[in-house]
Order: C-alpha cells, then structure tokens, then sequence
C-alpha cells in the first residue's frame, strides 16, 4: 500500500507539518486576540472587520493567492519595500507557504475563539472586576480558560486547513520539489505525472490525518459542554 | 464618617431609576419587588454600570460624581459584591476562589486570611473541591468568603440568599449579621423577603418602581396591616 513513498514524500509530509505548525501558532496568536475584541469590545465596524477575516473562508483559494501577490509580490505594497531593505523576496519560498496557510486558516480560529469567548457568562467577568482585577488579568485567569475547549478546537481545525492549502500556496511559493511542494501539491504532483501508486499513498497518509484532526475537534467541542 | 452616601438617575428603555439615600456603617436593606431597580441600583454603585447622573461615595472616597467627570472603573472601588448567582469561578477550587479575591494583598498574608476565612465559614476540607462540587450554601459561603479577603469598604449582596431553603437562609443571615457588626463597613443587602429585611436589617430603604418610597428603621418601614396585633 506504501508503494512508492520514497523520500520526496517523506519530504513533503515533514515540509506540510513545518508549515502548517508554525501557521497555526501564529494564527493562535493573532487570532485569539482577534476573537476576544470581536466577541467583548462593541466598537465602530466591529461586523465588517469581521466579515473582512472571514472572506479567504469563502473566497477560492487563487483569489487570496492573487491578493498576496499584490501585497507580497516583488513589486507588492510590502514586497517591494522588503525586497528593496533586504534584497530578499517570500515569494517561491516555504515562507510564503506559511503565509499562505497562515490567511486562510485564520478565519476558522476568529470564528471559533469568538463564539467560545461569548459563552463565557458576563457575570463572572463583573465579580472579577469587582475583586479589583484588570481585564488583561480577568481574560486570563477567567475567559480564556473557560472558552479554552472551543479555543483549542479552533486551533485543530487551523492546523487542518493550514495542512490542505493547495491554491494560494500554489500561486505564492509555487511547486519546488523539497522547497515548497506540500503534501495537496506533492499529490496534485503525482496525479499529474500518473504516479498512481504515490498518489494513493499520499492521499490514504493525509486523509488519515485529517479524520484524526477532525475527532480531536469534534471531542474538544462535546466535552465544554 | 464611613457611611454610604447614593444618589443615582439612570434611564432605561422602560424604566427610570432616580433614588437617593444614605446609610452609615450598618447593615441596610434594601427592599422592594422585583423590577423596583434594587439590583440595579448595586450595579451602579459598584460601577458595573454607568448612571446618567449621580453621586456615589463610600465615607470620604468619591466612587462617582458625573458632575465632577469623576467615574472609578469597579477595580478601583473597593467593594466586596456578592451576586445573585454568586458567580463562583466554574475552574477554580473553592480555595482559589477565595483567592482570587485578594488582589493587591501580598501573598503570604493572602494566604493566611483565605485559610482564616475559610475556617471561619466552616469550609475546611472543601478546599480543594470545584463549585460544583459543593452544596448551595457552601457556595454562598465561598462566594462570601471571596468578597471579604480584600477587606473592602462597602459589601454589597445582591438577594444571594434567595436559592437557599429557610433553615439556611436564616444560617447565612446570621452570617452576615455578624460578619457586618465585626467589620463595621457599610452594608446593603438587596431582598424581597419581609421577614429577612426585618430580621437583619438596621435601616430598611423601601423601593418601587425606581423610587425610594421610605427609609427607616424596620419596624417602621415593614409596618403590619392595620387591624393587626403585633
């Protein structure tokens, strides 16, 4: 069954979990804090900022891929600049898969951290004000821990789709054998050139993957109730 | 002096709260049915809502003064609230809970005092127990013993006995009775129990919709029906 899993497939799996990893790390770290404003701070365009997170979830994945070429490209609004500071570009580099990862997936932590945290009941964020604490400390002695299990679900899911991103890692570091070739492009790759037997293992190894990525969820989120 | 001066007007869709009155370091109650704006009234005091005017000092530290732009968030207020539903940390063990409420003591003698009262409440050997854990007037007790670590300068108590049956109810009365004649802090328990209000109470504040309708000493403001003897 593991016919032809060589190491170019080794390859890609140790690349998918690098990139997905450090994806869903800064996805936790920019989108925990997201979700806490968007579910505790009632603020001017609070919706639409969060419509804006939301749309690479509904988005195809080459529409995002082609906004990060703008924003990151040589000649991007960022990419220029770096490129002109540093003469480095992140463009066909598995950083860019990381950053490709990293939008896409964000969605799904902001949704998730923000729904969990407007669980948690407001009164118990009132006795810890009146306990004399501040909110920092009040989110996380009280909020975050009680909003933990839907937290950690949001991270799983994160770490799932960061692992599946094809289009936008596709348009953004493009397809280097060893340097970018995840797993969704190592399989694309050997469809492509009609290695059936490595595709087959591939897509048995990842689907493996992602049924356990989804019990884990699925058991985080049952047990918070 | 160390009372507990209130003046509040605050407009809600459908209903106005405009009350005014002033206790010393006794144990007030404030009573009323329900919708009268008893609960909101403590929300306002403690901060935990904002007034559309109003004054609100505890002896000479200035809670609220909106003529004065002064608002102190409820950190700043040194208030000891307890809540209706007690809103015991679900996570924390019954002796994090109550240490939880020492901020700013230092932790050697935040220690001490939890274990002090802890003892004193008769919850020795639940320390390690989770809320939900633990009986409704253990809770109550946790959830009083929490409100008091810091020693603050006003109690607030929010009808907490309410879920309790009499026997209890009467207990935990007792409780608070004594816990206030030893602290001597301004007290103000929120209730609509008559025999509660008159059994505790030093001064009872008569509210109803929104309004303060009377204030004095129990047996004058909880007055039988006429034709009774008492």
């Amino acid at each position: 069954m593991l016919d032809g899993f060589d190491g170019s497939a080794l390859a890609a799996l140790a690349l998918s979990l690098r990139v997905a990893t450090i994806a869903t790390a800064l996805v936790a770290l920019v989108g925990i804090p997201a979700g806490y404003l968007l579910a505790r701070r009632a603020f001017f365009g609070r919706e639409l900022i969060d419509a804006l997170v939301t749309l690479p979830l509904v988005l195809p994945p080459t529409v995002v891929g082609y906004y990060l070429i703008l924003l990151l490209g040589r000649n991007g609004l960022l990419g220029a600049l770096l490129y002109r500071w540093t003469g480095w570009s992140v463009m066909f580099t598995w950083q860019a898969a990381v950053v490709a990862s990293f939008v896409v997936a964000l969605p799904f932590m902001i949704k998730t951290s923000r729904a969990a945290i407007e669980t948690v009941d407001r009164t118990l964020l009132d006795a810890s004000f009146t306990l004399g604490h501040s909110e920092l400390w009040t989110a996380l002695r009280v909020t975050l821990p009680l909003a933990r299990r839907g937290i950690a679900a949001g991270a799983v899911l994160s770490f799932a789709r960061a692992a599946g991103e094809f289009g936008a890692t596709l348009m953004l570091a493009g397809n280097i054998p060893g340097r970018t070739s995840t797993m969704p492009l190592e399989i694309y790759g050997a469809v492509a050139s009609g290695e059936w037997g490595r595709a087959h293992s591939l897509v048995l190894l990842f689907t493996g993957m992602s049924v356990l990525a989804l019990y884990e969820a699925n058991r985080l989120t049952r047990s918070s109730r | 002096m160390s009372g507990l001066s209130v003046a509040l007007c605050a407009h809600l869709p459908g209903f106005d709260l405009d009350v005014s009155w002033e206790i010393g370091a006794e144990l007030a109650v404030l009573f009323g049915p329900s919708g009268s704006g008893k609960s909101l009234t403590l929300q306002l005091i403690a901060g935990l809502a904002r007034p559309d005017a109003g004054r609100v000092a505890a002896g000479d530290h200035l809670l609220l003064d909106t003529t004065r732009a002064v608002c102190l968030p409820p950190q700043r207020r040194s208030i000891g609230y307890v809540f209706q539903g007690l809103a015991l940390f679900p996570h924390m063990t019954v002796f994090d809970n109550v240490l939880y409420g020492g901020h700013g003591v230092e932790r050697g003698a935040r220690v001490a005092r939890a274990e002090q009262l802890i003892d004193r409440f008769g919850l020795a050997g639940l320390q390690g127990r989770l809320p939900g854990e633990i009986s409704g007037g253990q809770k109550q007790r946790v959830a009083f013993a929490r409100a008091l670590l810091r020693r603050p300068s006003v109690l607030l108590l929010d009808e907490p006995f309410s879920a309790l049956d009499a026997p209890l109810r009467r207990d935990m009365g007792e409780l608070l009775r004594d816990v206030q004649r030893e602290l001597k802090i301004p007290t103000v328990l929120v209730t609509h129990d008559a025999a509660e209000a008159t059994a505790l109470a030093d001064t009872v504040v008569l509210c109803a919709g929104g309004q303060v309708i009377r204030q004095g000493a129990p047996r004058e403001i909880l007055a039988f029906p006429a034709g009774t003897v008492e």
